[in-house]
């Protein structure tokens, strides 16, 4: 019984829409950083599931390199927050609004 | 069985999604992001992925979970204001946007017929073991690799200034 890449491509569409969603409902921004990783992973499943799909291991490659890049991006944002928490005392996305105007 | 048990995980993976973004914590935020990864490293597996499936469960739902998981004890001392957004429209809105594009995706989905492999190479049924990832990774994609290296060492040193006190205590 093989998996169809179809129902692979239904999660992975899910997650991503879950993932932007919730970028845009919620206002606290470790929240946001995670909603990040979950849209990064939605990428990750549709990559893993055309290689599958193809028998080629460069999907796989590519979800090597964006494991990579979330870990970084993971670092330097959370570094952000932490800074940000201690230069104005709050994660909340809807009082950080000096670049706004 | 392996489709059983791929609806099994999809559905926890889905499942613990939602909660992502609907739980008030950040901590069971970030708890239940955890739960989601390892369903998606257990999709990996089925899907025949078993070295990404490994490095999903040691390396994201590992170490970078637990990074978060020290910043949140760090900076979210059990304060619940402005956790979600105020405005009622702008989530309703955010909503729709997100089921509108979720159907947009599936339909896109439903008409997408999967390509086959191309010729000279093997199928989907190939095994894509650890030796065949790396012969690509090490070989074809080396300079990515280089090049990615360099990325999170850079990442790394800017993670480290970023976060560390300003000398004199300044801003």
């Amino acid at each position: 019984m093989e998996i169809p890449l179809t129902h692979v491509l239904y999660l992975s569409a899910f997650l991503f829409c879950l993932g932007v969603v919730g970028l845009m409902v919620r206002r606290n921004l470790i929240v946001m950083v995670l909603c990040l990783e979950l849209i990064l992973n939605a990428a990750n499943l549709a990559l893993i599931g055309f290689a599958r799909q193809l028998g080629q291991a460069d999907g796989q490659v590519l979800v090597f390199f964006v494991m990579v890049l979330a870990a970084a991006e993971a670092a330097v944002g959370l570094a952000l927050l932490i800074a940000l928490e201690r230069s104005r005392k709050t994660i909340d996305a809807s009082s950080l609004q000096t670049m706004k105007y | 069985m392996y489709l059983v048990l791929f609806y099994i995980c999809a559905a926890i993976a889905a499942v613990a999604a939602l909660n992502v973004i609907l739980q008030r914590r950040t901590m069971h935020a970030a708890l239940s992001l955890v739960v989601c990864l390892a369903a998606l490293a257990g999709i990996y597996f089925l899907l025949g992925a078993q070295f990404i499936g490994m490095i999903q469960l040691i390396i994201y739902a590992g170490a970078i979970m637990v990074l978060f998981l020290i910043v949140i004890m760090l900076l979210d001392p059990y304060h619940e204001v402005f956790l979600r957004t105020e405005n009622t429209l702008w989530t309703v809105m955010a909503v729709a946007l997100g089921g509108g594009l979720f159907t947009l995706l599936a339909v896109a989905i439903g008409r997408f017929r999967p390509p086959a492999a191309p010729p000279g190479q093997a199928g989907p049924a190939a095994e894509l073991n650890t030796e065949a990832l790396a012969t690509v990774l090490f070989q074809k994609y080396l300079l990515p690799f280089e090049a990615i290296s360099i990325l999170i060492l850079v990442a790394v040193i800017g993670a480290v200034v970023l976060a560390k006190k300003r000398a004199g205590g300044g801003s």
